[in-house]
């Protein structure tokens, strides 16, 4: 054993032999430094290697790399040190087996041949083999890539053979040192996963080339330690295409696994923590038109999709699918939608969303997906369900979820923080005085100005002093359901509606004709509308108070609210309209 | 001539009618023709099927739009005790599909403490 310097990491080299060949040549793989530094690997100890690589490097010289030797016996010192004959797998004398996984047909068995002793052959298929052989490069598991010396990378020419298990859409930057673009894909093959990475020719090159869940040889990419704050693979490296990098599509049937998933039932979901990442699969139910929302922190306008995800578990929870997802969903055919590391939130309840590493699946050929898609058209489809996400359709959009006052009131609704709901609902009464104020007649102000009595007005806000002022509305109004009944604030707008007049008719009658102004009020009372409502704590002279705020009123439409009935009926009673 | 109002009375509509044989029924339809003896009329039911009424006296005024039949169902036909007329503005906008729905509804909901044992 000698310790040779490879610049700043150590490596042990080691002198192996089985009893009849030996090798010189053994590079122990650095993460199994520590056994030597341990002492349990020793200088005539007996190791058995698991896994190794062989490699040619420099001409006909021979490296063989120890990549992952089981110590089974540590440390047995031998009592004859120079007697090294004793064959360790007696049976096999000649060949180096890879005892790892054995009963996987397609492992890579790398026999050291008798015959040609320097020819390592790597009979992975046959016809692959050939394919291989032609390319004159070596085959490794992503395991054995990542644990390679970096400058052995560098010299060999080496593949790999992998199943792209998720690829992103083209992704551009800008910054000071100039701008470009990239995308990345998950790779798998039987030994673990890594992160590859092509930027800009490397793009155009391979980003309309590389499909989803195909297998590919990739040749020659750079590795270099993984960047854990963007990537969650277990892999302490990942790949960057670069320009010898090369993309050959495999033809053959591999034993690579195909996209695994470890589906949690939507029933479940409630139990779990907030941010989760989980794998989903349910029937898309329902999807909803395409919507684009503004980040808040970029200013960007994104895309998104929500849909309805149902499973056996009679539960419905919502997903929102970003960007291009999103664009290319395609929801009419009520496919099976399945979601690989998606983010669960506990906004309105349970929802479920994309992030930029969730693979998505639509019907895909899994026993799972086919299980859930004969559940869905033996009966699934109409059987009632459970909604974690809260949200009723045909009503409004999202976030805005109908309930009495009897309900926010129990859920204690803006306790927190601000709460949005509907509620269908009576005025009952709207308090006349304080309904009207002279505000500031500048945009956007709607401060209260003081009447300084010499025809002048003032706005403490501005600071500014005008010739006028402009009436604007602010009602408190009482509203009644069938099972309680709330104070609510209402602003100008939605009060000209109520009251169905303007503020300055408003403002102007309340100094004239008293009898006619509360007229307008008495008249308003008594009405049905739907409102928008916003409940939030607020604190008056250190006493917290729940404020109502209507966001929205519109007149009662029967039609519509016959609609969320008969959908809650349905939902209750289990039966649906075509079943009647 | 108006009925007991303790008196149980199913809603119906055409397909429902003839389950309800005999009972008191109350069958809220479109009119299409008034006999010309002002004693009988062709209603459509929520179900767009039609169905004959049989009035007790001859009507007295114009009856058209939407009215409500509060009588006892016979095979095809609704022996009326009292018609009720709407204000066309009322009716216009009456969503009959939806009606239906609840009729069909109250008739097939299991234990329903509303339909007649």
């Amino acid at each position: 054993m000698k310790r040779i310097p490879t610049g700043s990491q150590e490596r042990y080299r080691l002198l192996v032999s089985d009893g009849e060949w030996s090798s010189s040549f053994a590079m122990l793989a650095t993460h199994l430094n520590c056994k030597v530094t341990e002492g349990v690997i020793t200088n005539n100890c007996i190791i058995q290697m698991n896994r190794y690589v062989c490699n040619t490097v420099q001409g006909n010289k021979k490296l063989g790399l120890n990549m992952k030797p089981h110590i089974n016996q540590t440390s047995y010192q031998q009592n004859q040190p120079h007697i090294n004959q004793i064959p360790y797998q007696q049976n096999h004398p000649h060949i180096y087996q890879i005892p790892y996984q054995q009963n996987q047909p397609h492992i890579y068995q790398i026999p050291y041949q008798q015959n040609q002793p320097h020819i390592y052959q790597i009979p992975y298929q046959q016809n692959q083999c050939q394919v291989l052989q032609a390319a004159q490069c070596q085959l490794l598991s992503l395991e054995q890539a990542s644990m390679l010396p970096r400058q052995l990378l560098c010299q060999v020419q080496w593949t790999v053979c992998v199943r792209v298990n998720n690829k992103t859409d083209i992704r551009t930057w800008s910054n000071s040192r100039g701008e470009g673009k990239l995308f990345s894909m998950d790779l798998i093959d039987e030994s673990g996963e890594i992160r590859a990475t092509a930027f800009n020719e490397q793009v155009d090159k391979f980003h309309d080339t590389i499909e989803l869940n195909k297998v590919y040889f990739i040749s020659s990419a750079t590795l270099k330690p993984a960047n854990k704050q963007y990537c969650n693979l277990m892999n302490d490296y990942e790949m960057t295409f670069n320009k010898m990098t090369e993309v050959t599509p495999c033809h053959e049937v591999t034993s690579i696994p195909t996209m695994q998933f470890n589906f949690v039932p939507i029933d479940q979901l409630e139990s779990l923590n907030k941010d989760t990442l989980i794998d989903i699969i349910g029937v898309c139910k329902e999807a909803h038109d395409i919507s684009t929302v503004i980040q808040k922190t970029s200013g960007r306008e994104l895309k998104k999709r929500d849909m309805q995800l149902l499973d056996e578990t009679q539960r419905e929870v919502r997903l929102t699918l970003w960007g291009s997802q999103a664009e290319n969903f395609d929801g009419s055919q009520q496919p099976i939608v399945a979601v690989k590391g998606a983010k669960l939130s506990d906004f309105n309840g349970r929802c479920l969303s994309t992030i930029a590493s969730s693979a998505v699946q639509i019907n895909p050929d899994i026993r799972e997906a086919h299980k859930l898609k004969g559940w869905f058209d033996n009966g699934g489809c109409n059987i009632g369900t459970v909604n974690l996400s809260n949200q009723r359709s045909g009503f409004g959009g999202a976030n805005d979820t109908f309930k009495t006052f009897g309900e926010a009131m129990a859920e204690k609704l803006g306790s927190i923080e601000s709460d949005f709901y509907k509620n269908k609902a009576y005025i009952t009464l709207i308090r006349h005085d304080n309904s009207v104020y002279a505000a500031c007649p500048s945009d956007n102000c709607n401060k209260k100005v003081i009447d300084l009595n010499n025809g002048m007005y003032r706005c403490e806000k501005c600071g500014r002093e005008y010739d006028t002022f402009q009436w604007r509305l602010m009602l408190q109004m009482n509203l009644m359901d069938c099972t309680n009944t709330v104070w609510a604030t209402a602003f100008h707008d939605i009060a000209e509606e109520i009251l169905g007049t303007t503020a300055e008719n408003i403002g102007n009658l309340k100094e004239t004709d008293h009898d006619a102004f509360t007229k307008f009020f008495i008249n308003a009372t008594f009405k049905e509308y739907v409102f928008n409502l916003r409940v939030k704590m607020e604190s008056y002279n250190d006493e917290g108070r729940l404020k109502t705020s209507v966001n929205g009123c519109k007149p009662l439409d029967l039609k519509e609210y016959n609609k969320l009935l008969i959908d809650e009926i349905e939902k209750l009673s289990g039966v649906s309209k075509g079943e009647c | 001539m108006a009925q007991d109002p303790e008196e149980l009375r199913m809603r119906v509509n055409g397909c429902t009618l003839a389950r309800n044989n005999g009972r008191p029924v109350i069958l809220l339809a479109r009119v299409e023709t008034v006999d010309s003896s002002r004693l009988s009329m062709n209603v459509t039911a929520s179900d767009k099927v039609l169905i004959q009424v049989v009035l007790q006296q001859p009507l007295q005024e114009n009856v058209e739009g939407v009215v409500e039949i509060h009588g006892t169902a016979k095979g095809r036909q609704v022996l009326a005790n009292e018609c009720i007329t709407f204000p066309v503005e009322y009716t216009e906008n009456f969503d009959m599909e939806n009606y239906n729905y609840a009729i069909n509804y109250m008739n097939s909901v299991v234990g329903n403490s509303w339909k007649y044992a």
